[in-house]
């Protein structure tokens, strides 16, 4: 016969109501770490860092696309209409995470300005972009104000605009770790001429169209451009493009068969809502993009598409963002 | 055989007569009787010729001496009141109103009456105070104001435009939702708009702007779809949470969570309590206390009727804990009801109302009938006694649903079962970074990490049950009236059942 040591007297004895608790907390801490990491998966939090990811959301009809570069900065090009574009971005990047680097703002358009005091309210945003445009009071007026509370920079451009990132600018990018090439670079293609406080008719034409290139891969994102804009823009373009953000949601105005012939995209993508009553995309510009096979992605049909490069072919993939 | 039941019933009216709590009770019982009579039959009347029956039944009161007639008097002189007060919120039609002005293009004035709710693309307001050339309008009109111009309460605008009556679509009572608040016309496109002034302030404007700011500050610690979710569940602002998941948690039987329902007051209220018990306070102020954050958190919520329902029942029973008396649970339904019908008799008619009140006389009713047939669930984590609070708050409201909505959810029960539990963890999560992040916003949003996860995990569920194909039917509107009535009368049955049983 042992008598217990003094250590195991003093032993704290743990009741079952404690042991219930900590069973319960668990539990909790459990399902906390198990959706973190579905989340994690779901959207490649954690994936290879030398990456280029744009996602093109599916925010209804209206544009937003977000870019991820290589060394982690983040870009969006248009917020959508209203708030659907804070489900999206809440998605995609870390929970952690309050600063977008750059909003690059096509047109002042609603349904690609509209979202953007709601982001404005949420994110530290750096620097803004766009042309400077007269478009609606109330939206313009709104996003100047919010920029301004918070700071952030906001830059009128052109086509004379050096690129936005690349080697020397001011987000330096590395070169691709496989297949070579330049780092990634997005250049502005238009519009040609300075627009700021300029009254315009068709504010579509006033569209910042957006080159981005990193190693071999190429994406062109053209706004709201209608064709006499997009033909502008053709003398610039010295390649053709392996995936091509469609213009005004897919509408008979853009995405001329001259236009395609020439920037030859083999992905192209149609922001668009599901019954709009815009009868958005039409017929005519599916079957121009059709007859040229060239594999067409729809937000209202496959959601939000992911397109990742590691500086060779880019992977263009439908990936339903859980919420 | 007659004079038998006459004695009998007579014998009935004594006992109550002669008990206090039973007395209310009926008193209580007649009152919402009146109202509900009122909205199916009453036609404006002169409010004289229901004031006149009132004022000779106060008097008999004090004439008739024996408790059975003085409880007759009261019960008849009650329903007249509700008659009388559901009479008084008819637009008087002697005067000028809202009503006058339908269809036609004037320019007019009015404050902006509680809060702006954010639509598609513009924001809704409700406007008091009316007024065109100089003369005053009844009722209120619903207003759309252009989406990304800056209001606030008590603004007052002037504005051009040719009002329109509202409509009900889709089966849902528009009208009459309208009508519970007051409003009689809309205003779709406001012209030459401008800001004209601000109303003297007043203590709700305050606690309205200390729940936006609590909900904006959300926003700035937690993600979306999150920070809507959470702002939902602490203060019932759902209205940032995206339509498919607003689709999914209607389909799934969990709106009810969003909105800031009885059971976030519930839950709130025992916080309060344990929290202030404990403090130095000392039991009776701490309970005095507790009711008055109670009454706050009513009005940070919302204030919507299942919050201000759950808000005088808790406050209620705190009082009753102060004074050492415990209220009868019907009795405290039917007080907070009728006090609100009292305030606003068109309250009868708004389906938050109805379900909270059914879902909360389901639970007093049926619960413990249910507690006794689900006994194979395990006891664990309160599982079986939520399941039997869930099983009866879904069947005592769903023949509210089916006649309001003509559609139900076939997965409720599990999915409440499944989501309910989270809720807690997940408000005082939520909480905790809310408070915190007013200390530091990096901090908060730190500590928002932990909720976003779980809270992730109920949002997945929701979806995931969501898609299910079966997840809610759609009923024909005659059959859904025919089922909404056997329920009824099924519900009715069992509460004079349960009433022999005891």
């Amino acid at each position: 016969m042992s008598r217990p040591s003094i250590e195991n007297r003093s032993r704290p004895i743990k009741s079952a109501k404690q042991k219930k608790k900590f069973f319960g907390i668990g539990i909790i801490v459990f399902v906390m770490i198990l959706s973190l990491s579905y989340q994690a998966l779901a959207v490649e939090w954690f994936s290879d860092n030398s990456e280029l990811k744009v996602w093109v959301f599916d925010v209804g009809q209206a544009d937003a696309i977000f870019i991820e570069t290589p060394n982690g900065e983040q870009i969006l090009v248009d917020a959508g209409a209203d708030g659907t574009i804070l489900t999206k971005l809440g998605e995609v990047m870390l929970p952690w995470d309050r600063t977008i680097d750059a909003v690059i703002i096509t047109h002042p358009h609603a349904d690609h300005e509209g979202g953007l005091p709601e982001v404005l309210r949420r994110y530290n945003i750096e620097t803004i972009y766009e042309t400077g445009v007269s478009g609606y009071n109330d939206l313009q007026d709104t996003v100047r104000q919010l920029a301004d509370e918070q700071g952030s920079e906001m830059i009128l451009v052109t086509d004379s605009n050096p690129p936005l990132l690349s080697g020397e600018g001011w987000l330096a990018s590395p070169k691709p770790s496989e297949g070579g090439g330049e780092g990634l670079e997005v250049k502005i293609l238009a519009p040609a001429v300075n627009l700021q406080n300029k009254k315009i008719d068709n504010l579509n034409a006033s569209s910042i169209v957006l080159l981005i290139t990193y190693g071999e891969t190429s994406i062109l994102l053209t706004g709201d451009a209608p064709i006499d804009e997009e033909n502008d823009i053709l003398t610039d373009l010295e390649q053709s493009v392996d995936v091509l953000k469609v213009a005004h949601h897919g509408s008979v105005t853009s995405t001329s068969g001259n236009f395609l012939e020439t920037v030859l995209p083999r992905f192209a993508i149609i922001s668009v809502g599901t019954d709009n009553d815009y009868g958005h995309p039409n017929p005519a510009t599916l079957e121009r993009l059709n007859s040229r096979d060239i594999k067409t992605f729809r937000t209202d049909f496959d959601g939000d598409v992911l397109i990742t490069s590691n500086g060779r072919e880019p992977v263009v993939v439908s990936r339903l963002l859980p919420f | 055989m007659v004079s038998e039941l006459v004695a009998k019933i007579l014998n009935q009216i004594k006992v109550i007569a002669n008990s206090p709590s039973r007395f209310l009770f009926m008193v209580l019982l007649t009152f919402v009787f009146g109202t509900i009579v009122s909205t199916l039959f009453l036609k404006p009347l002169d409010g004289f010729w229901l004031l006149m029956p009132l004022v000779v039944l106060l008097i008999l009161f004090f004439v008739f001496e024996s408790d059975n007639q003085k409880f007759l008097i009261a019960i008849c002189a009650i329903f007249i009141l509700a008659l009388f007060r559901f009479n008084q919120t008819f637009i008087d039609v002697s005067q000028p109103s809202v009503l006058d002005y339908v269809d036609k293009e004037i320019v007019m004035s009015g404050m902006i009456d509680g809060e702006l709710v954010p639509r598609e693309s513009s924001q809704e307001a409700i406007l008091n105070n009316l007024e065109t050339a100089g003369t005053k309008l009844q009722g209120k009109i619903l207003i759309r104001l252009p989406q990304f111009q800056k209001f606030s309460t008590g603004n007052i605008l002037e504005f051009r435009c040719k009002t329109i009556r509202p409509k009900s679509f889709n089966g849902f009572d528009y009208v009459g939702y309208l009508e519970s608040r007051g409003v009689y016309s809309i205003c779709y496109q406001p012209e030459e708009l401008f800001v004209q002034g601000q109303a003297a302030w007043k203590i709700q404007d305050s606690l309205l702007a200390l729940r936006a700011a609590m909900i904006q500050q959300l926003g700035k610690i937690f993600p979306e779809p999150h920070a809507a979710f959470m702002s939902g569940i602490l203060f019932g602002g759902s209205q940032g949470l995206g339509e498919d998941l607003k689709g999914d948690f209607s389909k799934t039987g969990l709106s009810h969570v969003m909105a800031a329902s009885g059971y976030n007051v519930s839950i709130f209220s025992q916080l309060f309590l344990v929290l202030l018990m404990r403090s130095f306070l000392g039991r009776r102020k701490a309970l005095a206390v507790s009711a008055l954050l109670v009454f706050v958190y009513v009005f940070l919520a919302g204030g919507t009727p299942p919050v201000v329902r759950a808000g005088i029942m808790a406050a209620t029973v705190m009082l009753g804990t102060w004074l050492g008396r415990a209220p009868r649970g019907s009795n405290l339904l039917l007080l907070s009801g009728s006090l609100m019908l009292l305030v606003n008799p068109r309250l009868i008619s708004d389906v938050g109302f109805q379900l909270s009140f059914a879902a909360t006389g389901g639970l007093m009713l049926l619960g413990s009938w249910f507690g006794e047939r689900v006994k194979f669930i395990p006891e664990v984590f309160g599982l079986r006694e939520s399941c039997a609070a869930s099983l009866a708050a879904i069947s005592a409201t769903l023949p509210i649903m089916l006649w309001h909505f003509g559609s139900t959810s076939l997965i409720a029960p599990l999915v409440n079962l499944l989501i309910l539990p989270w809720i807690p963890y997940l408000m005082l999560l939520g909480g905790i970074a809310l408070g915190v992040s007013w200390l530091s916003v990096p901090l908060g949003v730190l500590l928002a990490v932990p909720a976003s996860a779980l809270s992730s995990f109920v949002l997945l569920l929701v979806t995931w049950f969501g898609s299910v194909s079966f997840a809610s039917i759609t009923v024909p509107k005659i059959l859904s009236a025919i089922l909404a009535l056997v329920f009824f009368v099924f519900m009715l049955y069992f509460a004079n059942f349960k009433k022999a049983e005891n």
